[in-house]
């Protein structure tokens, strides 16, 4: 390295000929700089030369050159890898659910139990973990996750991964009332009623438990299926502030300050160190206001502003906003809304009271209810944005422990462990994945043969080898037939296993059976997401393209493998001449799995609708890179793009391969049909004894004017009313 | 409520500030966290609301700092100069910091992570992914800097991290202005060449 000595020389004799006119510096250093030293001075003097004449990124200020950056980690407070890294083994992120200022919500796969689960990472801003601040958000959080209510979305799990603080919750289906007044603006009387008492009797409750949330406000009330309000983030206010202070045990002012100020009581906003659960009820009042004004009292003021605002000013009733509204109503809110608390019903059971008299009076016949119901329901169906789902299997898991036999199927442990990392690596579609989840599942089998869910692992797996697998193992389907019978045996109100029944019908276009068998699935468990995801995939062979489209979204929503959901979403509409939509959902499936083959190859039909002919072949080339078999595919696009040569190059290259391995039926078709060979195709389409997709893929299309078409339909059994 | 207005950090800044006036060797101690704390903050306000198409205020996060935490009334010039000085050295670690929280958001997004620095030089609009690498790079450049002449090092904090004009760094450094502008143009030279040779 240059000595400091060595450098001084250098700047010094640098500096002053650099001081000089341009045209005196040569004289100058041929007199004064000694030899040793004059390449360096002449090399920093041109440097010189050149940061003066033509201005560098250090001619602006830091902050305004890093500004961008800064803002784009300020916008992405989460560092992903390290989070990630910080759950393994634990909870797999899957995707982002949503974002709010505080906190991002990712739906995560839970590693030690097979469910999804809601995965709440609080911004590393919110709570600078530090020291044993982690710890105490953890102490604090297992308080509020003792609350078991109907109307409280209760806490699995919490925690520090990294920087981080997080809690796990169930992943919840419907959207929050937040998106629900977004969307529709105000709620109705009977709606508003209803969900307020729903918030009333969780808070009731919490508040008997002595818990307070401080943060009551519509983002975070979730609507579950049967409209129901579901209270999220009990107790996080208080384990927040937990994090955040230093150690001593003074939570007096430092946690009041949390809150949303909106919805803050002015004795929250203050930071009145007497502040109790009765400024959760000045927020059960705002949010009430919200929901039949369609705005808050005092909207549009800042949050400074409302400190002072609600000392001086009350806010409107009610009725000169909603004329409609009860006086009893508004004389409630405007009860709730009072500025001291005092002045306010007292503890939240007041409010349930007055509400039920309320309701009484509003709702004389059980026939308004089921109206009430079944309008909330459509409503909810309508509802543009879900935010989170409650799914079936993550309520199931939340009973207590006690019940985790009855709920496994097992009571071996070892067995049980066999099943997961199975289930897991049925889902993870890589090479040779599933011949190890064979084996996890024979393992759990032979550890307990009565534990049904494994056979029904088992079906699944051999049913995936017989879709995925182009070698499709000969005693594939007789396996898949024998081991989803047993696990039918063991329990025939299982849904995995009426579920692979279903599909191994559909594959083998028993189209009566197939429905009949969704249709129980879906029944044992609306939630299920692979039903979901199959079915829609039949519902589309069978030419129900709305249904299909309606419950594969469904799939994507519930998740796991909403990349599969979105793959097939891409074939439906590629199979209906709709590329523009189909693109997107291919995109995002290939982005997740790189090795998704089929999604690639839809990707290369989507745009060889939209005559990208470069794209086409480039996303076929991709997909025959893993498997050179599926270059038949690659010579239907060739020769669709006016390629012949290249495509007859590949026919022959794969007919006059030696190797054992089957071709596949589907793409070798394809590929003669688009050479022009028509005999050929037919004859290598008779090879397969069923193929569903055969009357809608993209593909055939010179093929299906060609009477031999219909009759290959009929005799597969295609073509009857269904299929 | 935001810790920018606790009342009590302003006051610690100053008695750091004052305890360093005295000679007293833990006041530097004292005084770095606090102020890094306090830049990140703003920095995090100010920056991070840039991107809600608020603008960049248009003196520096440095002055801002300065007056905001700093009780002017108990305070002489050469405090203040202090103040600068090590304001100076802290901003660069925020932003470093934030480079590298960056350039590992970067990594997750999926692309290979491979390292490929360019500065662009004639102003041209620059992605994140490569303004973070170039502070990373400009970091690890000035730790070497340090090794043969902290002085040059010091300077590029106070004229480039903290965007403080040739007086205010000749006052922070207590050097001559002369010097301050003779030396910039250098340091700029040997960093030029320095990140081109990262760059290979």
């Amino acid at each position: 390295m240059l000595s400091s000595e060595r450098w001084s020389d250098i700047k010094r004799i640098s500096s002053e000929a650099f001081e000089l006119p341009a045209e005196s510096r040569a004289d100058f250093l041929a007199r004064s700089c000694p030899n040793a030293l004059r390449a360096e001075v002449e090399q920093l003097l041109r440097l010189c030369e050149r940061v003066s004449s033509t201005p560098t990124f250090l001619d602006a200020r830091a902050t305004d050159f890093a500004a961008p950056m800064v803002a784009h980690v300020e916008q992405n407070p989460i560092d992903l890898v390290a989070l990630r890294a910080a759950l393994a083994g634990r909870y797999t992120i899957e995707r982002e659910l949503g974002r709010g200022g505080m906190a991002t919500v990712y739906l995560a796969r839970d590693e030690r139990q097979p469910r999804h689960v809601a995965l709440k990472v609080v911004h590393s801003r919110q709570a600078h973990v530090a020291g044993s601040s982690g710890a105490r958000f953890k102490r604090e959080i297992e308080i509020a996750a003792r609350l078991t209510h109907p109307h409280i979305l209760p806490l699995h799990d919490s925690g520090a991964a990294g920087e981080c603080l997080y809690y796990v919750m169930p992943f919840v289906s419907g959207e929050s009332l937040r998106d629900r007044i977004a969307r529709s603006g105000s709620l109705s009387l009977q709606d508003a009623l209803h969900l307020l008492r729903d918030v009333a009797r969780a808070l009731a409750y919490a508040h008997r438990e002595g818990i307070v949330h401080r943060d009551i406000k519509p983002g975070n009330i979730l609507l579950n299926q049967d409209g129901d309000a579901v209270v999220a983030d009990f107790g996080i206010a208080r384990a927040l502030a937990a994090a955040r202070t230093d150690g001593a045990a003074d939570h007096g002012s430092a946690d009041l300050a949390f809150g949303t100020p909106a919805y803050s009581a002015p004795e929250q906003l203050w930071g009145d160190p007497d502040t109790d659960q009765r400024a959760d009820l000045y927020s059960l009042g705002v949010m009430a206001y919200e929901m039949l004004c369609g705005a808050r009292p005092f909207a549009g003021r800042s949050a400074t502003e409302l400190v002072a605002v609600q000392q001086i000013e009350l806010p409107e009733s009610v009725t000169t906003h909603r004329p409609d509204v009860p006086a009893e109503l508004a004389a409630l809110i405007q009860g709730l809304l009072s500025r001291d608390p005092a002045d306010r019903p007292q503890d939240a059971g007041e409010v349930v009271r007055t509400l039920n008299g309320m309701i009484a009076a509003a709702e004389p016949t059980n026939v308004a209810r089921a109206k009430r119901q079944a309008r909330r329901r459509i409503a909810l169906l309508a509802g543009v944005t879900f935010v989170m789902l409650i799914s079936i299997p993550a309520v199931r898991a939340l009973r207590a422990s006690h019940a985790r036999t009855l709920e496994r199927g097992t009571s071996n442990e070892d067995a049980w462990q066999a099943y997961v990392r199975g289930t897991e690596l049925t889902q993870d579609p890589r090479q040779g994945n599933l011949e190890q989840a064979l084996s996890q599942f024979d393992k759990a089998i032979r550890l307990d043969s009565n534990f049904a869910r494994a056979w029904a692992g088992l079906a699944n797996v051999y049913t995936r080898q017989l879709v995925f697998s182009p070698d499709q193992p000969t005693d594939a389907r007789a396996n898949a037939e024998r081991a989803v019978t047993q696990a039918l045996e063991l329990d025939s109100n299982l849904v995995e296993a009426n579920y692979v029944r279903a599909h191994l019908f559909m594959l083998e276009c028993r189209a009566d059976d197939a429905q009949r068998a969704f249709e129980r699935s879906l029944t044992l468990d609306p939630a299920y997401a692979h039903a979901h995801g199959t079915y829609g995939l039949f519902l589309h062979f069978t030419g129900r393209q709305d249904s299909a489209l309606a419950h594969l979204r469904r799939a994507r929503k519930l998740g796991p493998e909403s990349w599969g959901a979105e793959a097939l979403l891409g074939r439906v509409f590629v199979n209906i001449n709709k590329p523009d939509s189909a693109i997107p959902y291919l995109r995002s499936a290939v982005s997740f799995r790189r090795d998704l083959v089929f999604g690639y190859q839809q990707l290369a039909f989507a745009w060889l609708e939209k005559d990208m002919k470069d794209s086409a072949i480039a996303a076929m080339r991709h997909a025959a890179e893993w498997d050179w078999r599926d270059s038949a595919q690659l010579v239907y696009v060739y020769a669709k793009t006016g390629q012949r040569e290249e495509a007859r190059r590949i026919v022959q290259r794969l007919v006059n391969t030696k190797s054992q391995r089957k071709l596949p039926v589907a793409g070798m078709a394809m590929a003669y049909a688009a050479l022009g060979n028509i005999d050929e195709a037919f004859r290598t389409l008779e090879r397969d004894s069923c193929l569903p997709a055969l009357g809608v893929s993209a593909g055939y299309e010179s093929l299906r004017s060609d009477p031999r078409f219909a009759d290959l339909l009929r005799r597969k059994g295609l073509n009857r009313p269904g299929f | 409520m935001s810790a920018d207005s606790d009342p009590r950090e302003p006051e610690s800044i100053t008695d750091a500030l004052l305890a360093l006036r005295q000679g007293l060797p833990s006041a530097m101690d004292q005084l770095v966290p606090l102020v890094y704390e306090q830049l990140r903050r703003i920095a995090h306000r100010q920056l991070g609301a840039e991107a809600a198409g608020h603008t960049l205020s248009t003196t520096g996060l440095v002055h801002e700092a300065y007056l905001k935490l700093v009780d002017q009334t108990r305070v002489q010039w050469q405090d203040g100069a202090h103040f600068f000085a090590v304001a100076a050295t802290v901003m660069r670690r925020v932003l470093v910091e934030y480079a590298r929280r960056a350039n590992a958001a970067r990594r997750g997004g999926g692309s290979n992570g491979q390292k490929h620095t360019r500065i662009a030089l004639e102003g041209i609009e620059i992605p994140i992914a490569e303004r973070a690498a170039v502070l990373v790079d400009l970091d690890e450049a000035l730790q070497r800097l340090v090794r043969i002449d902290a002085r040059l090092a010091q300077i590029v904090d106070c004229r480039f991290f903290a965007g403080l004009t040739e007086s205010e760094t000749a006052a922070a450094l207590s050097i001559s202005q002369r010097t301050v502008a003779r030396e910039w143009v250098v340091a700029k030279a040997w960093l030029f060449q320095e990140l081109r040779n990262a760059e290979q």
